[in-house]
């Protein structure tokens, strides 16, 4: 249930494609991009893939940005959100997501630690939640998005998505530090 | 909370990669196209064209086709007059301004303080309080006549008082067989495509077709463009509940990995043809790992067999919408036909196959002990009919998703929707009573038929819909 009354956003997210400083966007954006396509994929692989797409695509489409339409971050990672989804439908017709990182990549040393990491440690965790859930932890932890923000994105309420996000991290957290790091079937 | 084990996996992207993609950007052009203008002279002469015959058209439409050339051009001047004349007549005795006769195409709505609606008759049997309000005497008088100067007489449905209530078409029958007693007969459902029903809240119609006092319909109102255009406002978004399916198979089996894309492929009656995906062709797929096209994971190759209520039912017309719509929409083409050209969409998307791979539960059998005697096929239960059977059952999650109202809150579980009802808050005040009864826990709790698939609110949602209600918060587009 939508239910929005908050003071609109006068940052940089409020002018038009003609006033964008492209430059800022860019340095501020990039790595929260980078950083959620790593949390969603769970790994290194195909990042920078994405992230480029990601840019490239608001880059064309930027000249239809509309400042009443949704904030600039909003936008953007909306943007992201289409690619991954494009990204996994064109990878595998059936497969989900998530199943992309059990897949081995190549045997060098690099990957190894890499599914040694905590990363991957995450994804293992996490590959047993709903589509929607891991979104949540990509725009919040890898996107460093606001709750406000996540909720526009996600079609969700703010408040819906605060407890969500307070769920999830604390069943991760015991998960985490927990003894043992075994993936339990919902 | 305590959560910087998630933060602290946030690394810096490489630098190089950084400047790579940055001078790839720079490289493309980044002077959006000049968009033609007119000039100022030119800007001004079209505006006062356009203004020009938008007003000579409703000066005819108002007055009448005209006589003579000089009653033509009188007619704008006579309509401005006689609305200032009574905006100063309301204003110098203190009285509500009533907005001046705009004619046919604006709504008529009255002001809930001191005058009940043009036609008041049904208005007040939808609100018992609306008589102790607005005095006896209003609500007895039935149709008000239009006094000189005020709104047009309404015509067409709205003369008759009714409450109208526009419906998402999938949903009529929800909505009908929970509108029971003494509502019936006071609320007119209007069947609305879900592509479009947001127009008739938002847009502008025609008295004919009037714009509905409110909404019911599984999509959300914040996104859409003609509410967007139109700067809509004071409507209010609540929820009426969820409607959602449940597949179960017997004990005997474990639950297998199911898809949305999987369930349409297996279960719709025209699907894409894999050699060329813009043609349908009748189903060809017969086993559930005949629907997946590579996987390390794949399904068991068992005959798809899925039991549930008669298609042509409306708990089979719900439970095909809900199986199929998401895994349809997987298809962009197919996904494209639900605004472009809804018919056709429906025949894609909400037909199930009658071939035998999906089956009415036969009259007298119960459904467990058919599961039990087929343990490869699923079973379609609604949420409270699993319930009472989940100690012979095992839910089947889709994407990895359980049948659980936690899922349904947050929108996750495929095979589910949402129900909103969308309040257009300006239209009628007398409605109140009506929403009041729709999204109070009373309507579940003393009924033993509710709909089929329809899952109520639990107690924190209802609470929160009761508060937005109260509080009359509206949407923001």
């Amino acid at each position: 249930m939508i239910v929005q009354n908050t003071v609109p956003d006068r940052s940089m997210d409020a002018l038009s494609s003609e006033e964008l400083d492209w430059d800022a966007l860019y340095a501020d954006l990039a790595p929260r991009v980078f950083n959620y396509f790593r949390y969603r994929l769970g790994r290194e692989t195909d990042v920078e893939e994405l992230t480029s797409r990601t840019f490239e695509r608001a880059w064309r489409a930027r000249t239809q940005y509309r400042r009443d339409l949704a904030g600039f971050s909003t936008w953007l990672f909306k943007i992201a959100q289409n690619v991954g989804t494009d990204y996994a439908n064109t990878w595998r017709t059936h497969l989900p997501l998530e199943v992309a990182h059990e897949i081995a990549i190549d045997d060098s040393p690099a990957s190894h630690a890499e599914r040694r990491s905590d990363l991957a440690r995450l994804a293992a965790l996490t590959a047993t939640l709903p589509a929607r859930e891991r979104e949540l932890i990509a725009l919040k932890y890898g996107a460093s998005l606001n709750n406000r923000l996540i909720a526009e994105l996600t079609g969700l309420s703010e408040s819906n998505v605060g407890t969500l996000l307070h769920r999830l991290v604390k069943t991760l957290r015991t998960q985490w530090y927990g003894p043992a790091a075994s993936i339990r079937d919902e | 909370m305590n959560d910087d084990f998630l933060h602290r996996m946030r690394k810096a992207p490489p630098p190089g990669f950084l400047e790579e993609l940055k001078a790839r950007l720079d490289r493309q052009p980044n002077v959006p196209p000049e968009r033609k203008r007119l000039g100022f002279g030119r800007g001004m002469i079209v505006g006062f064209l356009i203004a020009g015959v938008a007003f000579a058209t409703a000066s005819v439409s108002l007055t009448g086709w005209p006589t003579s050339a000089s009653q033509f051009f009188g007619a704008p001047l006579e309509y401005l007059t006689q609305a200032f004349q009574h905006r100063n007549d309301s204003a110098a005795d203190g009285s509500h301004t009533k907005p001046a006769q705009l004619g046919p195409w604006f709504p008529v709505h009255a002001n809930p303080q001191t005058e009940p609606p043009p036609s008041t008759a049904s208005a007040a049997a939808l609100d018992s309080n609306a008589a102790s309000t607005n005095g006896p005497s209003a609500a007895a008088s039935g149709p008000q006549a239009a006094p000189s100067g005020a709104f047009a007489k309404p015509t067409g449905p709205l003369a008759g008082g009714q409450f109208q209530l526009g419906v998402q078409r999938e949903i009529h029958s929800f909505v009908q067989s929970s509108l029971k007693g003494s509502w019936a007969g006071s609320v007119k459902l209007v069947d609305l495509p879900a592509n479009d029903i947001f127009v008739s809240l938002c847009g502008y119609n025609n008295i004919s077709s009037p714009r509905p006092d409110a909404l019911i319909t599984s999509r959300r109102i914040a996104a859409e463009p003609s509410c967007k255009r139109a700067h809509a406002h004071q409507i209010v978004e609540l929820k009426l509940g969820y409607q959602a399916i449940v597949l179960a198979r017997s004990k005997l089996y474990a639950p297998m990995y199911i898809s949305p894309r999987m369930l349409y492929l297996a279960l719709a009656e025209r699907v894409p043809d894999p050699a060329d995906p813009n043609r349908l062709i009748d189903n060809p797929y017969t086993t559930w790992s005949s629907t997946w096209k590579e996987s390390s994971a794949a399904p068991p190759d068992d005959r798809i067999q899925v039991y549930g209520p008669a298609p042509s039912s409306p708990a089979g017309r719900l439970a095909a919408q809900l199986l199929l719509e998401a895994g349809c929409n997987t298809f962009p083409r197919l996904a494209a036909l639900r605004d472009s050209n809804y018919p056709e969409y429906e025949n894609a998307c909400h037909q199930l196959r009658s071939d035998g791979h999906y089956s009415e539960t036969p009259q007298g059998n119960d459904m467990t002990e058919m599961l039990n005697i087929n343990p490869t096929a699923l079973g379609i239960f609604t949420l409270r009919g699993f319930q009472v059977q989940k100690n012979r059952l095992n839910a089947n999650p889709v994407s990895d998703v359980m049948p659980e109202y936690v899922f349904l809150g947050s929108e996750s579980y495929p095979l589910s929707r949402t129900l909103y009802l969308y309040w257009a808050v300006y239209s009628n005040d007398w409605t109140r009573s009506l929403f009041d009864y729709l999204i109070s826990p009373s309507f579940y709790e003393t009924r033993y038929d509710l709909p089929w698939g329809f899952v109520a609110l639990d107690e924190a949602e209802s609470a929160m819909n009761r508060a937005n209600f109260e509080a009359r918060k509206y949407v923001q587009f």
